[in-house]
């Protein structure tokens, strides 16, 4: 028995007890609240990547039980010898009754050993596990590249006027240029070139697309030295030829002057996934100076209907600070609410306050610091961007590239769950003026859990509905008929009045409006016999002909077996099976 | 986890009631059994399991598979019943059906149950789906035609060899006239596994989209659902 079905009979019995010491009154129990979700999903995109690649797990949940619950999803990851990998802990989530919430939490695959790996997805609320899902997923080696080298095997781009951006070829084979390995350290930011001596004031360090996308990228360069530098070349090495262009002017720089180099990208459909080292190398005669960051193309989401963050990290050395910016790109459609969670590096940021967000988080989750936007009108296809600023530029990559999102929230604006507990039927009543008669409606609770309710009575102006309102547990899929007592006033009219009906469980309410009739006070009781006898006879015939027509069928089917037909179908099937048709 | 048993649900004729068993067996199993179940719609020609589970607009198809252009992974969608759903598309044309058995085959470790819904002819496309099988049902409703149709399925079934798991009865008790289900029985020599019945509910879940089983699970139709998922 899992922890559900235990939970469930627990409070099955607790029910079934209270019922019995109650005298049958179920209005006396009282079960208020009975948690419980259900794991619609696990998985992990893409099942099949290499190391040093970010993937992301997801975990939908609904809640189906009668009160929210704060979900609180763990993934452990595992090798193929047992070992802990990695553990993931999410930041819970409260899931209202009936909806459906998406957790995406990303991890870098790292240096982790080629081979099959599981993740093991462990939910639980109030401290207590109720769900455990598995999944796996495998690191395999990158084919070498057709070359066999990860270096340049096709000419730079240069920003030489005139070169125009080639078609952009689609292809699955992984680029000689594909960087499986860890980065290197960053070139210096000064470096002498020609005459002078170059800074490198403005310069990315990891830029985030996706194949098929298009993204930029800025250089700015500065002369420190005293004396012009003459020509200036770029060029930009590491990716095809065919998804770069690269923009600047290659007139000579004087002492102070700064260049803006430009580069765009062009990433084709079919682009083999990873990290790419995009080198740009400024020349002049045989002097060089260069800089490099990292071109992550990121695999496509398997569901591609869902919103996802690309990450880019730019570092100003003039002001000494490092830029991080978060593109938020909506593919979703009914989205209620989504939550970035952002948990910067200690060696980027050891607390918040040493941080300065362009977009204030909604929440400090943690102040060393763990962060989270929620954004609760986020239309579809739209595009937000998060950024924030670090004091200090960074000297490695490693820090930067083994940084995925720790996790984003979705929350579901689905359509309105139909009404757990309803008011399911009611007994039509007609009264005389002053008159007292019993009027029943049915409660039916749709849930597989118990409910806990209270119904009001509002009855119509001078009648009188007994109880006027009282509480019960309805039981798991069950209905429950309720017996009320209504009297007309003395001095009714003839017509139809309404008394509403109003049923509170958890946070809803269920309305029915209930027709009372006033039928004309009449002083000689013969015609309302006469109805009565008439309804009757009429009530005697339809039941007659039913039962009449039952046993005419009753009898067909069990004394009528058609032999012919039988023998028909058997004959077609020997003339078939002996190869006829 | 062992592999999944595979079944191909089969009729000769269109309209018998295929996805509708298709759809609400493994919506059932899924959502009260807890089982985990892949539903294939493998009729390539006219699918429409994906109509039957409000299940439209999706990125890929079954015919993307079969073509090499995606997964089979990133063509499976789960529907709210928990249902794990591959579907099909009307778009995708000169689809290779031969290579159903391979695809199936990648995917059986991670399901329980794997239910294909079929072409509703005896063509190459039911045999890839027979051949897939590891049992198949036979759908056909009460009446001498489409009961006599079954036999040229239960023909191409015996050819490929494919066990027969049973025959399921459907839009039973429209008619007096109608076949008994002992004369259904007689007639194939194959046991009745359920007797669904013309059930308003499941006309009014199509409408809707929605299984029956999900829309009214207190339904006859449901019940009979119930009786018949017990059975796997």
């Amino acid at each position: 028995m899992n922890m559900k079905s235990f939970v469930f009979c627990c409070v099955i019995f607790i029910l079934s007890a209270s019922m019995v010491s109650g005298a049958g009154t179920i209005a006396s129990v009282s079960v208020n609240s009975y948690p419980l979700s259900e794991v619609l999903n696990f998985s992990v995109d893409p099942a099949f990547t290499s190391q040093n690649t970010i993937i992301d797990f997801t975990i939908t949940l609904r809640n189906i039980g009668n009160q929210p619950i704060n979900a609180t999803p763990r993934i452990n990851i595992t090798g193929s010898g047992g070992g802990l990998v990695a553990s993931l802990v999410l930041t819970p989530i409260e899931i209202a009754v009936g909806d459906d919430a998406t957790f995406i939490s990303s991890w870098n695959t790292g240096s982790n050993q080629v081979g099959i790996y599981t993740a093991d997805m462990i939910v639980g609320y109030e401290g207590k596990t109720t769900d455990v899902v598995q999944t796996s997923f495998t690191i395999q080696a990158v084919t070498p590249p057709p070359s066999g080298g990860s270096g340049s095997t096709t000419p730079p781009v240069t920003s030489a006027p005139g070169t125009p951006a080639a078609e952009t070829p689609e292809s699955v084979t992984p680029p000689a240029e594909l960087l499986p390995v860890l980065p290197p350290l960053l070139p210096p930011v000064e470096q002498p070139l020609g005459e002078g001596r170059i800074r490198f004031v403005k310069y990315p360090i990891i830029e985030e697309t996706r194949p098929g996308e298009t993204t930029t990228a800025d250089i700015v360069v500065s002369n420190i030295g005293e004396a012009e530098i003459t020509p200036v070349d770029v060029i930009v090495s590491g990716v095809p030829n065919e998804w770069v262009e690269v923009m600047s002017d290659t007139a000579g720089l004087g002492p102070g002057d700064t260049r803006s180099i430009n580069m765009g990208f062009s990433i084709p459909a079919g682009a083999f996934p990873g990290n790419y080292r995009v080198t740009t190398t400024l020349t002049s005669g045989e002097s060089e100076a260069m800089t490099f960051f990292i071109l992550r193309v990121k695999p496509y989401p398997a569901e591609l209907e869902r919103p996802s963050v690309t990450r880019r990290v730019v570092v100003d050395s003039e002001k000494g600070v490092s830029i991080v910016g978060l593109k938020v790109e909506n593919a979703g459609r009914f989205i209620q609410r989504l939550d970035i969670v952002e948990e910067i590096p200690k060696d980027v940021a050891s607390h918040v306050n040493q941080v300065d967000f362009g977009v204030p988080p909604t929440e400090i989750i943690e102040a060393d610091p763990v962060v989270r936007w929620q954004m609760d009108d986020i239309d579809f296809f739209e595009t937000r961007t998060l950024s924030y600023e670090v004091s200090g530029a960074f000297e490695e990559y490693s820090t930067f590239v083994d940084w995925p999102l720790r996790q984003m929230n979705i929350l579901y604006d689905i359509s309105p769950p139909e009404e757990i507990v309803e008011i399911s039927r009611v007994q039509a009543l007609t009264l005389l003026p002053g008159d007292t008669g019993n009027l029943s409606i049915t409660l039916f609770n749709r849930a597989i859990v118990p409910i806990s309710t209270g119904l009001v009575v509002d009855p119509p102006t001078g009648w009188r509905i007994d109880p006027a309102n009282l509480s019960m547990v309805l039981g798991p899929e069950s209905e429950s008929t309720l017996n009320f007592t209504v009297t007309a006033p003395v001095r009714a009219t003839l017509g139809v009045y309404t008394a509403t009906f109003r049923l509170v469980y958890n946070d809803r309410e269920a309305v029915k409006d209930v027709s009372l009739f006033v039928g004309a006070p009449s002083s000689d009781e013969f015609p309302l016999v006469i109805f009565v006898l008439g309804a009757v006879l009429v009530l005697t015939f339809i039941g007659i002909y039913s039962l009449g027509r039952r046993i005419y069928k009753g009898r067909r089917k069990k004394t009528v077996y058609r032999e012919d037909v039988v023998s028909t179908v058997q004959r077609i099937k020997d003339e078939m099976m002996k190869g006829g048709k | 986890m062992a592999d999944a048993k595979v079944y191909g649900i089969l009729s000769a004729k269109g309209g018998v009631g295929k996805t509708t068993i298709t759809a609400n067996l493994g919506s059932i199993l899924a959502r009260e059994f807890k089982k985990k179940v892949l539903a294939v719609d493998a009729n390539i020609e006219v699918p429409n399991l994906h109509l039957y589970l409000d299940m439209l607009g999706l990125p890929s198809s079954l015919q993307n598979v079969i073509k090499d252009e995606v997964s089979i992974a990133h063509s499976t969608y789960i529907h709210k019943s928990g249902l794990a759903v591959v579907p099909g598309s009307f778009l995708e044309e000169g689809v290779d059906v031969t290579r159903l058995k391979n695809i199936i085959d990648l995917v059986k470790g991670l399901y329980e149950i794997i239910l294909l819904d079929s072409h509703p002819h005896v063509d190459k496309e039911t045999r890839a789906v027979i051949e897939s099988s590891d049992e198949v049902l036979i759908v056909t409703n009460p009446w001498i035609p489409i009961v006599t149709s079954c036999l040229l399925t239960i023909k191409l079934v015996n050819e490929v060899g494919t066990p027969i798991k049973g025959i399921i009865l459907n839009k039973v008790g429209r008619s007096d006239e109608e076949m008994s289900a002992r004369e259904v029985e007689d007639s194939l020599g194959l046991p009745i596994l359920a007797k669904i019945p013309a059930d308003i509910n499941v006309y009014r879940g199509v409408e809707k989209r929605t299984p029956v089983v999900v829309e009214v699970p207190k339904s006859p139709a449901s019940k009979e659902f119930r009786r018949l998922a017990k059975l796997f």
